[in-house]
């Protein structure tokens, strides 16, 4: 058993009062290591509340530089950090944050001759991305390295999120199969989001993390959960896991390849 | 006689404290261990590091002409000229340099004062009503009494090493001019049925907590008053917490174990004395001067008139007079000191008093014989030719000195005067006659503030982050043997605005006077809320950038900060001697090169103390060793051989075996195995390992945190014993505990809190 140090027993006193976290959730968190990949304004929330919580370590990953648009949403990253890397914009927030925390940063774009490496060394991966192809690209490579995620997805003032675990709860293949068609959904520039939804979707991510690395409740396998901010409607809808899915069926991928980039041009 | 007798231990102990002075200054001794050493000889190092004090027992504050002629070479000599009266009527040398500390004490023993127990875990400085022996309205004199108990009490060992220090005071009537209601034990004369005795309070005291003392016993024959005082020393010692010097005074105990439980204690410890003999005390009383009625009436010369009312009053004695003698801040120059002393060489020993508000009053002399040392007491101090508002203030030595100081009232008291100073022709402060305002730089109370009619103690404020010296306010105190009453709290003020807002209150004060029997009866009625919203006004000062000056205290060239603030070391103790020891072994322990001899011998000797044992030589060491730990099968008899012969790698495993025992030890020194022996020999004892964490001091949640924390270091089934505070903690824990499953066995009181038995689920 870890002896946490007084300051972390404090730090973390919230958690370890909660009767299913504990001493032992707690140090299965700091345990943990947990790969983020996007900055943007899914990835703040998570970066930051993983960081708050404790996780041991934690990769983020992004190759782009904050850009004053960003910050409406992406509250990692401040005006003073226009024109840095995100990650390291995001570093230093996650570190002033706990410096109990180690931060690994990767600072590229995620693709099929790089994501398997990485993602290998982690416990759990969210998806922060803001488009089809790195989301097809990041349920590829969880399901051939075997790590469990938790995907998410954001438009005007929705959102939509699901945790997976792969060959035991269904993949994002299995409930979409493949990217929709380049022209088939309406470009993000011209969309635009509610900055807080990205909040209200990233902390869900973060909370499903937090919960898969404790062993405790029920993660958001088999059900895809979307709510509209508008409305403030929330909703599940059951999947089952697609025994001929093209990634996770008994078929399944045996190697990671691209998928065609629709690129996002407002990065989420 | 007018002293106190140093009884031969003491002479004894000056011994041994002479070789450790030698071996410390030849670095031979470590700094801790030699600290722990001096300071129950009164000997306390200052704020500034290096730089030391000397406290001096004076028995009711009395003082010979021809002792304080020797103060007076001390001070000149090696303490920066002055010598210091303290807030409980004892003196004091600062500025003392280490080299010549047994100099002093010395010399101070060849004119029977001591020093021993002036700090520490002690009996502290008997203190008595100032005008005991002269007082109109005294039962009869006290002062014999705070001699003979001095010296009985520096013939006790017990008196040396107490879970904290123990204050014993005696009034001569009602008025309890020497704060009988506010001591651990408080003696007020009384004649009942044609016998002399006392009534008896306990277990007051200020502070942490402060604590009016109770009515113990409404009559003790005076034959009884070592009596009673052992008794309620031996209660404290046996049962005083020692492990939180924060809980430690009697007050704390008292109030655990409430009237009843404390009296069936002193029971059983009354009769340990009186069986163990040699309780009665012996008093002689002091030879007095004859008042001088044969003369002319006297006359005071109009010159000297108005200091006469102010300061000389008449005395029981008729023909006789006392002087009351304002002194600046409790210092006195050798200069002055030598001059008053020589003056009055021929008029007896008791003569001259130290008092507790840092004055020093002059008695037994003839209406003439006082007129005549007018001139003399002019250059005693500027206060002298003002109203006793002024000489009568009181503060302790505040962060100039003190380490735990936050504030510095010394500073204060000086700008209080100088601005009430220029008020002194327009204003009748002699209307005021008597009014007390008390300072301490912190809420310790050295400076008695709850006892003042208008007192403040130190505090931190911020203003736009920057720290700034700041005092609470109380006010109204009253004293007497029927029911003493602290100052309450009346608001905050900067230390930068203190002087206006005292100008302002006594402005306010003066106004109402005449309609009050005391201030005290006007804060009841009406005035605390009038010095509440006065106060108001000087809490706030100027921004920084605005004016840097407040954020200064007085006297100091520093920007005010808690920057060189420590842990006071006046109850320099048994911990530290244990610590010391410790953190040697684990020094020892961690060497490349092991000197098993070092280990062994440091390892035998750490709790020797607990157990009142200070031998320090190898043999005696490991001989009480052995009777205490290894005889006692609270070690395992395997440890016992690893005593003879030369020390070996063995070493090791005894130092880890005596670290273990010591993390196990409770407040009251006793460790969980003996508990245990304790409990097997009443035969139903259970099998199962006990884990402890104290978790006293811990607040909520975080005792749960760490609850939480020892608990996931233990199996199911074992047991986990913790200490928690009363209030909160005690409310919240054990429920929570209880709601995730395990099971709560037992909850106990045990010293301010209580002890809570967890059998892990
Ligand atoms: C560096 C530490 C300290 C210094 C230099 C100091 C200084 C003094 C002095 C010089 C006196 C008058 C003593 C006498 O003549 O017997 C005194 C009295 C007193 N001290 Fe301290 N003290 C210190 C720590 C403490 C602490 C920690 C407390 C309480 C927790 C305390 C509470 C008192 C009280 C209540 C009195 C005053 C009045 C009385 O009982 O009549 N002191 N102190
Ligand atoms: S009241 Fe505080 S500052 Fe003053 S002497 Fe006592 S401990 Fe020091
Ligand atoms: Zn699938």
């Amino acid at each position: 058993m870890r002896d946490f140090s007084d300051e972390e027993l404090e730090r973390y006193s919230r958690h370890i009062i909660l009767q299913d976290v504990g001493i032992e959730g707690q140090e299965k968190i700091a345990n943990s290591k947990v790969l983020v990949i996007g900055a943007g304004g899914l990835g703040s929330p998570v970066a930051l509340y993983l960081a708050a919580a404790g996780v041991g370590e934690i990769g983020i990953v992004d190759g782009d530089v904050v850009d004053l648009s960003n910050l409406q949403r992406q509250v990692i990253h401040t005006t003073a950090d226009v024109s840095v890397p995100k990650v390291l914009s995001a570093k230093a927030k996650m570190e002033a944050i706990n410096p109990n925390v180690k931060v690994t940063v990767y600072q590229k774009f995620l693709d099929a001759s790089n994501i398997l490496d990485i993602v290998k060394g982690y416990d759990f991966v969210i998806d922060g991305t803001d488009n089809f192809s790195s989301k097809f690209l990041i349920n590829d490579a969880c399901v051939l390295a075997n790590v469990p995620y938790s995907h998410g997805g954001i438009l005007r003032f929705g959102g939509q999120t699901m945790t997976i675990k792969p060959h035991e709860s269904a993949c994002y293949a299995c409930v979409f199969d493949s990217p929709p068609p380049a022209n088939a959904i309406p470009t993000c520039s011209s969309a635009g989001i509610l900055g807080a939804v990205a909040g209200m979707l990233g902390t869900i991510q973060a909370a499903e993390a937090l919960k898969y690395i404790v062993g405790v409740g029920d993660p958001l396998y088999n059900r895809l959960l979307t709510f509209d901010a508008k409305s403030m409607n929330f909703r599940n809808v059951n999947f089952k896991k697609n025994p001929k899915c093209r990634v996770c069926g008994g078929e399944g991928i045996k190697e990671i390849r691209d998928y065609e980039a629709v690129v996002c041009e407002a990065k989420l | 006689m007018s002293r106190y007798e140093i009884p031969q231990m003491v002479y004894d102990d000056l011994e041994t404290f002479k070789k450790n002075h030698a071996d410390f200054l030849a670095g031979t001794l470590d700094e801790l261990t030699f600290k722990t050493m001096r300071v129950p000889f009164g000997v306390y190092e200052q704020r500034e590091a290096n730089t030391f004090m000397v406290r001096i027992k004076l028995a009711g504050g009395i003082v010979t002409p021809k002792q304080l002629l020797t103060l007076a070479d001390l001070a000149q000599k090696y303490a920066h000229e002055a010598i210091h009266i303290t807030t409980r009527g004892g003196a004091q040398l600062h500025y003392v340099k280490i080299e010549d500390i047994i100099d002093i004490i010395t010399t101070l023993h060849s004119i029977d004062l001591s020093g021993r127990g002036g700090g520490g875990n002690t009996v502290r400085n008997v203190m008595a009503d100032p005008l005991a022996g002269t007082a109109q309205d005294e039962v009869f004199d006290v002062s014999p009494y705070a001699l003979a108990i001095t010296s009985k009490m520096l013939e006790q060992k017990d008196s040396f090493a107490l879970p904290r220090k123990f204050k014993i005071t005696f009034s001569g009537s009602e008025a309890d001019r020497g704060y009988a209601t506010i001591h651990d034990v408080g003696f007020i004369a009384k004649i009942q049925d044609g016998v002399k005795g006392f009534k008896l309070f306990t277990a007051g005291g200020m502070g942490a907590k402060s604590r009016l003392g109770t009515l113990l016993r409404d009559f003790v024959p005076d034959t009884e008053v070592f009596l009673y005082s052992q008794a309620i020393k031996q209660v404290f010692d046996k049962y005083g917490n020692r492990k939180n010097k924060h809980a430690a005074r009697l007050r704390f105990l008292f109030e655990d174990l409430g009237l009843e439980e404390f009296n069936k204690l002193l029971e059983v410890e009354l009769e340990a004395v009186k069986a163990k003999g040699d309780w009665e005390m012996p008093i002689t009383e002091i030879e007095r001067a004859q008042g001088d009625t044969t003369h002319e009436p006297f006359t005071v010369p109009e010159n000297i008139k108005k200091w006469w009312n102010r300061y000389v009053y008449a005395q029981k004695q008729e023909g006789l007079y006392g002087c009351k003698v304002p002194v600046h801040l409790g210092d006195i120059h050798f200069e002055n000191a030598r001059a008053l002393a020589n003056a009055l060489l021929p008029y007896g020993e008791d003569v001259i008093r130290f008092t507790g508000d840092q004055n020093l009053y002059i008695r037994n002399l003839t209406a003439p014989q006082m007129a005549s040392l007018h001139d003399i007491l002019q250059k005693f101090s500027v206060e002298v030719s003002k109203p006793t508002l002024f000489g009568d203030m009181v503060a302790c030595t505040g962060a100039a000195t003190c380490q735990l100081g936050i504030a510095r009232p010394r500073g204060a008291v000086d700008a209080i005067q100088k601005r009430l100073n220029k008020l002194i022709d327009e204003r009748d402060y002699d209307a005021l006659q008597g009014f007390k305002i008390h300072l301490s730089g912190c809420p310790n109370s050295c400076g008695k503030h709850l006892i003042g009619d208008l007192g403040f103690f130190g505090k931190v404020q911020r203003n736009e982050g920057y720290s700034y010296p700041a005092y609470n306010v109380v006010a109204g105190s009253r004293t007497s043997g029927d029911g003493s009453v602290y100052a309450q709290k009346a608001g905050d003020v900067a230390a930068f605005h203190v002087p206006a807002f005292v100008e302002e209150v006594l402005d306010t004060w003066l106004k109402h006077v005449k309609a009050y029997k005391s201030f005290a009866d006007w804060i009841d009625d009406c005035g605390l809320a009038i010095v509440t919203e006065i106060s108001k006004k000087y809490v706030d000062i100027p921004s920084f950038k605005e004016d840097k000056n407040p954020y200064f205290d007085y006297d100091a060239v520093e920007l005010f900060s808690l920057k060189g603030r420590g842990t006071g070391e006046c109850s320099a103790g048994m911990y530290d001697l244990i610590e010391a020891d410790k953190k040697a072994l684990k020094e020892a322990l961690e060497k490349e090169e092991k000197d098993y001899e070092l280990i062994r011998l440091l390892s035998a000797r750490m709790l020797l103390v607990t157990r009142g044992e200070d031998a320090r030589d190898k043999v005696g060491v490991l001989k009480a060793f052995k009777q205490h730990f290894i005889d006692t099968t609270l070690l395992n008899a395997y440890f016992g051989t690893m005593l003879e012969g030369d020390a070996d790698e063995k070493s090791i495993e005894l130092a880890e075996e005596v670290i273990k025992l010591y993390e196990s030890m409770d407040h009251t020194l006793k460790f969980a195995k003996e508990k245990e022996l304790a409990a097997a020999a009443n035969a139903v004892h259970e099998e199962k390992a006990v884990h402890f964490k104290d978790l006293s001091g811990v607040a909520c949640p975080m005792n749960f945190v760490k609850t939480k924390m020892e608990l996931s270091k233990i199996g199911s089934g074992e047991v986990l014993e913790i200490l928690l505070d009363d209030g909160a903690p005690i409310d919240n824990v054990p429920k929570s505990v209880a709601g995730e499953g395990h099971k709560v066995e037992a909850t106990t009181k045990e010293g301010n809190g209580w002890r809570v038995r967890i059998v892990k689920k």
